[in-house]
C-alpha cells in the first residue's frame, strides 16, 4: 500500500479533502463504525474516483512533473525551503521514487489538455525535479499527450552532454538554470555542489542543442558585496557570451527561521544590486531582469505601469527589427497601449496569433518612431513557441487597471465610504499613481486608506504582499483600529490567497477568518499573483 | 493500470480544546464550522453572513460557530 498523502497539502488546494477528514474525525468522536457487529477501528480514507476529483486546469505540463521535485542534491546557503515555517501547508512525503512515479502516471491519465482538466494539486516543498531517477521517463510521457513547453527549473547538476541530447527530443523546452555564478569555486561554495563543472559547461551545450534558458542568480553577500557584484559582473557576462535567453536576478531575502539574526541589510544589498544591475544593462546584449521588479521601479521610476523596454531577447523579431532598451512603446498596430499590461496582453496575442508582422510605435529619447516587425525574422535564443511578447522584456508585469474597476464594483456594492485597502511595500507606490489617475473614484465622500501589513508571520527581511497570511492581515488591522476609525470596508488583494481557488493563506487558512476575527466586512480585489 | 490510491490519515483523538463539553453541540458546531469555511451561504441570490446556530428542540440557546479569542474556549454554555 502506497503512503498518506500530507493533509496540509490538500488544504490548500483541495480543501474538500481537509473537510472530509475533519468531517469523519468529528463523527468518530461521537460514534463507532461497525462492520458485521464488530467495531471497526479506521485510520485513514481515500478517495474513490479520481475522476470525481477533476477540476478545471491550465494543463501546464508542469502540473505533472513538478511531483518530482521532492529532494535536491545541491544545498544551497540561501535556499528558500529552509525558511519555510513549519506551518506551511507544504508537506514533503519522502516516498520512494517509483511511488512518486505511480502518482505521476496515475496524474498523466487525468491530465486532460483539450478538456483544459487534470487531478487537483497537492504540491508540497518544490526542489529539484530533474535529478529524479524517473524524470526524463515522466517528460517523455508527458510529450504524448500535450505539445505545450516543459518549463524546468533546474540547479544543472544533471546538464550533461548526455541528458541534454535527450531533452533536445522532447522539445518544446525552455529552462531556468539556477548557475547562481559561472565561478567553479563560488559555485561550490554558494551551493555546495561538488562538481561545478556540468553546470557551468552546460551553457554552451544547450545552446548547440537549441534549447533557451534563462540564467537564474540569487547574489548573496557572503562574502562582501563588492566581491558579490564583481561575480554577477562575470556570470552575466558569461551568460551573454553563450546565448541565454534571459538573466533573472532573483533578489534575496530569507525569513525568520532561515535566520534569527540580519544577515545583511536588505536595501543596501538590493540598492547596490540593482544599480549594478542597470550599468550592466547597458553593456550586455541579453536581457535582465531584477525580480520583484517593482522594486527597481519603485527606485528609478517617477511614472509606474509604462511600457518601457527594459531588454530584448537575442536574435527575437523585436530585437532584430531595431527596437532599443530604453524605448516607450506607444502603440501595437495602430492601438495605443498607455499601460504595461496593456502592451503585454496585445505582444501576447501577436505572438499567438499567425499574424506575420507587426508595427511597433516607440518614444525614442523624445522622437517618435514606427518600427515594422517581421514576425518570421527570429533564431535561438528566441522561439516561437518559448516566448511570450516577440523578444520585449519589460520591468515586470505591472498593475491592470481592470482591477480598479474590480475595486469601484466591491466599494459601490457595500456602498463603503471609508476603505481600509491593504497593499504591499512593493506593489503601493503604483497602487496609488493608478488610484489618483483613476476617476473612478472622484466621489469627495470616499476615502480610501491604502496601508502596508507587515509580513510578522515569515519575519526576518520578507515583505512581500502575496507572503501575508490571514493573521498576519489581523493583527495589523486590531492595531489599526486601535488609531483609526472603523472603516466600513476592508479590501485585500487577492493574490495571497491564490494558490488554489479556495481562498486560502499559505497555512491553508480561509481568508473569511480575517472578517471574523475582526468584525469588519473583508473582500478579495480579485487579481492575479506577480511573480516578476 | 490501477491508480495511484490518495489515502489521507485520520486523527480521530487529535483535537484541542473544545468550545463546547457536549460532544453533541460541539460535533455540530465543528461540522458548520468546516462546510463554512468552503462555502457561503446564500439566502435567494443574497449572500447570508452567519456565526451561530441554535438546537431545534430548543430556540432559546445560541450556539457560536466559531472560536472567540476572547472568550475562554470550553466555557461557553458549559452543560
Ligand atoms: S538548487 Fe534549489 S532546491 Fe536545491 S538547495 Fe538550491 S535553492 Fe534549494
Amino acid at each position: 500500500m502506497n503512503s498518506f498523502q500530507d493533509i496540509r497539502n490538500a488544504a490548500l488546494y483541495e480543501p474538500r479533502i481537509e473537510f472530509i477528514k475533519k468531517q469523519l474525525e468529528s463523527l468518530l468522536r461521537v460514534v463507532d463504525l461497525e462492520k458485521g457487529g464488530e467495531v471497526v477501528q479506521v485510520d485513514g480514507f481515500r478517495l474513490k474516483e479520481l475522476k470525481h476529483w477533476l477540476v478545471s486546469s491550465r494543463c501546464d505540463p508542469a502540473e505533472v512533473f513538478e511531483y518530482a521535485s521532492t529532494r535536491c542534491d545541491c544545498d544551497c546557503l540561501f535556499c528558500y525551503n529552509k525558511g519555510n515555517p513549519p506551518s506551511v501547508a507544504l508537506g514533503n512525503l519522502r516516498r520512494p521514487p517509483k511511488e512518486e512515479l505511480e502518482e505521476m502516471k496515475t496524474r498523466l491519465d487525468y491530465f486532460f489538455p483539450k478538456a483544459k482538466q487534470g487531478l487537483f494539486s497537492s504540491l508540497g516543498e518544490i526542489y529539484e525535479a530533474a535529478m529524479h531517477p524517473h524524470f526524463l521517463e515522466v517528460l517523455r510521457l508527458l510529450r504524448e499527450k500535450t505539445e505545450k513547453p516543459f518549463r524546468i527549473t533546474t540547479n544543472g547538476k544533471t546538464l550533461t552532454e548526455e541528458t541534454i541530447s535527450h531533452l533536445a527530443e522532447l522539445k518544446p523546452i525552455y529552462l531556468y538554470l539556477s548557475l547562481n555564478s559561472a565561478s567553479a569555486e563560488r559555485r561550490r561554495r554558494l551551493m555546495r555542489d561538488r562538481n561545478p563543472g556540468i553546470a557551468i559547461d552546460s551553457l554552451p551545450l544547450l545552446k548547440e542543442a537549441g534549447i533557451p534558458y534563462a540564467v537564474v542568480i540569487v547574489p548573496w553577500p557572503v562574502d562582501s558585496l563588492s566581491q558579490m557584484l564583481d561575480d554577477l559582473t562575470d556570470t552575466i557576462a558569461y551568460a551573454d557570451k553563450h546565448d541565454c535567453h534571459l538573466v533573472e536576478i532573483n533578489l534575496p531575502g530569507y525569513s525568520q527561521y532561515f535566520s534569527s539574526k540580519k544577515l545583511f541589510d536588505l536595501d543596501e544589498v538590493w540598492g547596490e544590486t540593482v544599480s549594478h544591475i542597470r550599468k550592466l544593462r547597458a553593456k550586455t546584449t541579453s536581457p535582465i531582469v531584477a525580480m520583484p521588479t517593482m522594486y527597481e521601479e519603485n527606485l528609478y521610476e517617477e511614472r509606474k505601469n509604462l511600457p518601457q523596454i527594459i531588454g530584448l531577447v537575442k536574435n527575437s523579431p523585436a530585437q532584430r527589427a531595431g527596437l532599443n532598451k530604453g524605448d516607450l512603446i506607444l502603440e501595437i498596430n495602430g492601438i495605443s497601449v498607455p499601460t504595461r499590461p496593456q502592451a503585454r496582453d496585445l505582444l501576447f496575442m501577436l505572438q499567438q496569433s499567425d499574424n506575420r508582422q507587426a508595427t511597433i510605435a516607440v518614444d525614442r529619447e523624445g522622437k517618435a518612431l514606427e518600427l515594422k516587425l517581421d514576425l518570421n525574422d527570429f533564431c535561438y535564443p528566441y522561439s516561437r513557441e518559448t516566448d511570450n511578447h516577440l523578444g520585449i522584456i519589460f520591468m515586470g508585469t505591472g498593475l491592470r487597471l481592470s482591477y480598479l474597476e474590480g475595486l469601484k464594483e466591491i466599494v459601490d456594492a457595500h456602498k463603503a465610504r471609508h476603505v481600509l485597502f491593504l497593499s504591499s511595500t512593493l506593489m503601493k507606490p503604483t497602487f496609488k499613481q493608478c488610484l489618483t489617475q483613476s476617476h473612478l473614484f472622484d466621489d469627495p465622500r470616499l476615502r480610501i486608506d491604502i496601508q502596508v501589513p507587515r509580513n510578522n508571520f515569515f519575519g526576518g527581511n520578507v515583505f512581500m504582499g502575496d507572503l501575508l497570511l490571514v493573521q498576519d492581515f489581523i493583527d495589523f488591522i486590531k492595531e489599526y483600529l486601535e488609531k483609526n476609525a472603523k472603516p466600513d470596508l476592508i479590501v485585500i488583494p487577492s493574490s495571497p490567497f491564490n494558490l488554489g481557488e479556495w481562498g486560502r493563506d499559505l497555512t491553508g487558512r480561509v481568508y473569511l477568518e480575517i472578517e471574523r476575527g475582526v468584525g469588519i466586512p473583508v473582500e478579495l480585489l480579485q487579481c492575479a499573483t506577480i511573480y516578476d | 493500470m490501477a491508480d495511484y490510491v490518495f489515502r489521507y490519515r485520520l486523527e480521530v483523538e487529535d483535537k484541542g480544546e473544545p468550545i463546547y463539553h457536549d460532544p453533541l453541540v460541539e460535533m455540530i458546531r465543528e461540522q458548520m464550522e468546516n462546510l463554512l469555511n468552503i462555502v457561503i451561504p446564500v439566502e435567494g441570490q443574497r449572500e447570508v453572513k452567519i456565526d451561530g446556530f441554535k438546537l431545534l428542540r430548543d430556540r432559546e440557546r445560541i450556539y457560536n460557530i466559531f472560536a472567540k479569542e476572547e472568550e475562554n474556549p470550553g466555557d461557553l454554555f458549559p452543560i
